[in-house]
């Protein structure tokens, strides 16, 4: 009879996590994540802008201010200057300083630069192909000719970061063991998509009633469903619904269930990292950041599509964007500052 | 390959006479010739790209912000036969036994003080001399359990012992990683070879540190702590924690409570029984040594003291590798063990002591003049490529400070065929394709001090990539290489 009693040598209880790695791990996904969404975000303005042709020089301007607003940095005095300079080339000089500038702290440069930090910092805790992975595509953007890749072709170097920032998700769920760092990831990169898809909505949203006057109506379906594009979420929304209007997007984006990066999954997987991890640390507590973002996620589970529509829409926003906010920070509390 | 390849009177550790390789590096210099030099660099590109994939990287300070560079890795292994490798094996483990007992007499009853083999007042001047740590009781007895030790070979072949590093000797990842490229480069060579093993290393490491941390329980947590991200051996300090399956900490992941200390995890604090430091004793506790340290960990001293931790090597070990105490290992050797030294020390003038220094002084262009605690390559002197106004700075400094100073002659390192692009112009026209050239090596096998002793067959060779260079610090353009030491 085999000795049933003794300790096994698998399954064991889980190995106690450093704070700080947990933090990395936290931070690694949320910049992977964002570096990604940056990525896509410019690939479908590249690719929307080529189709409509001729605008108006100030509709172009607002098309291109979007994506500075969304990633934070509109305020930026090089952003400033970018968007008062002449139009020419308007559109790729933006682009090239959210993608490379050093300076720009959301540029994908920076992202995938933070990233990697935090990845070589817990680089024990994480498995070597998402390391190689990560530290493959950081030193893509630092070699000498990243600057020519970008000229030679802006959406093949994008799509490369995008891709690499989904293998790199993959490998996360396939590499490494589903234990509490791997929870920790989960939270970071949910919640960035969550504050992201927020901002993407509300950007493309105001950017659009802005031009609405100048806009035929084929334009502005184009553009209604680059919102969409910008979310990976075109296929899935065509098979939804058959209006391309804008509460029917922003309903989607928020509420359908089923869809990975729509913001009522997002909280639900949010949500479940939280659980998890708190349930590992102190069964009996009930967290705080689980407590906040279950009742995120209960509000967008059952939201009616007429609560996100119109002008609910920009509150309805804000109030999943600061419950994001302090999820963050509670998880901070709890678990990092330990 | 070899056409332009010359000896210049050095001894070759791949030929005997010029096209006549040694028994054992036949098979290699025949599998080179097949290869031929344009495949050996388009490997060698392979090589370095998957280097800089995994992060195989070091940080060099002098350049802005610390850049991160590869190590440049050359992929003429170096091949050392079994019988060789014994006599060194012996020599180190007798070279280990000795610093250890040296440490655990000093910090005791310093018999060898009080029958002066070595002067007191050599130990009681040096910069890594804790008096403070006098009559601790050391876990389970071990000052090094990890050491690292230079050797060199003279025109003649003989190895040599350059230095002992007893404090946190680096580069034993590299071993591993280059010891994995060749896998994949020339399988075929290892089928002629039988090479004896280097990956049961972290192995043996971890074993090591749970043998000093099982006085008082038997699953001890072991950790490795790291200075950080920026260090110049960030990678190696992350890679050891990985091979092993322990913890990498930073000294903000550690707190000292009623004398135990403890990591931060995200349920709270948690035991530490061994701490694998690979901070410097001064750094280590802000509240015993400096005040300034950010990277070490308030009250560990205390609890070290207390034995509530081991500390890996021990603090205090730096004496055992002061370049002044060195001299004296071989004395050391015959006093504690009873045996003669195996291995030979480079004859060493103590700038110290009197008749030492004005040899010094007078022969400047013919040494090399060290400082004792420096290491990297750095703080050194090389006499007879200096400048008449580098030796007389050198000369006024061993006058300000004559103890921190030790003069060796220039002994020319054995050379080693390595792969080369620059032919610093000789040969015009054809003298960038990258051919072979002798380059300068040493050796720096890994002895580990656990409940045995361990010795990793082989360790680092390291190769001064300069044409006539007899530095081989990484921090000084230096390489590596793999070095196999054959089975019987």
């Amino acid at each position: 009879m085999p000795d049933l009693a003794t300790a096994s040598l698998v399954n064991r209880p889980p190995r106690p996590l450093l704070s700080r790695v947990a933090e990395s791990a936290f931070w690694m996904a949320r910049y992977v994540e964002r570096a990604e969404h940056v990525a896509r975000v410019l690939l479908v303005n590249v690719t929307s802008l080529l189709d409509v042709g001729d605008l108006p020089a100030e509709v172009e301007r607002q098309f291109w201010a979007g994506p500075l607003r969304i990633f934070l940095v509109d305020r930026m005095p090089e952003a400033q200057e970018l968007l008062a300079s002449p139009r020419a080339n308007l559109g790729s000089r933006i682009a090239r300083y959210l993608v490379l500038d050093e300076g720009n702290p959301n540029s994908i440069h920076a992202c995938v630069t933070r990233a990697r930090e935090n990845a070589r910092s817990i680089r024990e805790n994480i498995s070597a192909e998402m390391w190689e992975n990560l530290n493959t595509l950081y030193w893509t953007l630092h070699d000498q000719d990243a600057s020519g890749r970008f000229d030679e072709s802006t959406t093949d170097l994008l799509k490369h970061v995008s891709n690499a920032s989904l293998l790199f998700q993959g490998l996360s769920d396939q590499t490494l063991g589903h234990s509490q760092s791997w929870q920790f990831v989960q939270l970071g990169k949910y919640l960035e998509r969550i504050d992201v898809t927020c901002r993407v909505i509300e950007t493309k949203c105001d950017t659009l009633r802005a031009v609405d006057a100048s806009l035929d109506h084929a334009e502005r379906n184009m553009h209604l469903l680059s919102v969409v594009r910008s979310c990976c979420a075109v296929e899935a929304f065509r098979r939804n619904a058959a209006d391309i209007e804008p509460d029917a997007i922003a309903a989607f984006l928020l509420l359908e269930r089923n869809f990975p990066r729509s913001v009522c999954f997002c909280a639900s997987r949010a949500r479940e990292a939280a659980t998890r991890i708190s349930n590992e640390i102190s069964p009996d507590r009930m967290d705080v950041a689980e407590g906040i973002l279950g009742r995120l996620w209960a509000d967008l589970q059952y939201a009616a599509p007429a609560e996100v529509a119109g002008s609910l829409l920009n509150p309805f926003l804000q109030k999943i964007q600061s419950a994001t906010l302090d999820a963050a920070m509670a998880v901070r509390t709890s678990y990092f500052l330990k | 390959m070899f056409d332009r390849y010359t000896i210049d009177g050095l001894f070759d550790e791949m030929f005997h006479a010029a096209q006549a390789p040694r028994p054992h590096y036949a098979p290699v210099f025949e599998t080179l010739g097949q290869i031929g030099a344009g495949m050996l660099d388009r490997h060698r590109d392979q090589a370095d790209l998957s280097f800089r994939n995994l992060g195989i990287t070091f940080t060099v300070y002098s350049e802005k912000s610390g850049v991160e560079r590869i190590f440049p890795f050359d992929l003429i292994p170096r091949i050392i036969p079994a019988d060789e490798w014994d006599t060194i094996e012996t020599g180190l483990v007798q070279r280990i036994q000795s610093l250890n007992l040296f440490c655990n007499d000093i910090y005791g009853d310093q018999k060898i003080l009080r029958d002066k083999v070595i002067p007191a007042d050599m130990i009681y001047s040096a910069r890594m001399f804790r008096r403070e740590l006098r009559g601790l009781n050391v876990p389970r007895g071990v000052y090094t359990h990890i050491c690292g030790t230079d050797l060199i070979r003279d025109a003649g072949g003989r190895y040599l012992v350059l230095e002992d590093n007893c404090r946190t000797p680096s580069g034993v990842s590299y071993v591993l990683e280059n010891r994995a490229v060749m896998k994949r480069v020339f399988p075929g060579l290892f089928a002629h070879y039988r090479v004896r093993s280097v990956e049961d290393y972290p192995y043996n490491l971890l074993q090591t540190l749970r043998y000093v941390g099982q006085r008082h329980t038997d699953d001890p947590t072991c950790v490795v702590l790291t200075p950080g991200i920026y260090n110049s051996a960030y990678f190696e300090h992350s890679f050891l924690a990985r091979q092993m399956g322990v913890e990498l900490v930073e000294g903000r992941d550690l707190v000292v409570d009623n004398n135990f200390v403890y990591m931060r995890t995200t349920s709270g604090p948690r035991r530490v029984d061994v701490i694998y430091r690979r901070i410097d004793d001064d750094f280590l506790d802000p509240l015993h040594f400096r005040p300034d340290s950010a990277l070490g960990v308030p009250g560990l001293m205390n609890a070290y003291r207390l034995g509530n931790v081991a500390l890996v090597n021990a603090p205090g070990t730096g004496v055992a590798d002061d370049k002044a105490i060195y001299p004296y290992v071989p004395q050391m050797i015959r006093y504690y063990l009873k045996q003669e030294p195996i291995l030979d020390n480079v004859p060493t003038y103590i700038c110290h002591r009197e008749e030492d220094r004005r040899y010094v002084l007078e022969n400047l262009d013919k040494l090399v003049v060290k400082s004792t605690n420096d290491a990297g390559g750095y703080g050194m002197l090389m006499g007879h490529q200096a400048s008449r106004e580098e030796r007389e700075q050198f000369a006024r400094k061993i006058h300000n400070d004559p103890r921190n100073f030790i003069a060796q002659p220039v002994i020319q390192l054995s050379q080693h065929p390595t792969l080369v692009e620059d032919a610093n112009g000789e040969v015009a026209g054809s003298s960038h394709l990258p051919h072979l050239e002798g380059r300068r090596v040493d050796l720096r096998p890994y002895i580990l001090y656990g409940e045995r002793i361990v010795v990793m067959p082989g360790g680092l060779t390291r190769v001064a990539l300069r044409r006539g260079s007899l530095v081989v610090n990484s921090s000084q353009g230096g390489g590596s290489k793999d070095t196999w030491v054959l089975e019987d």
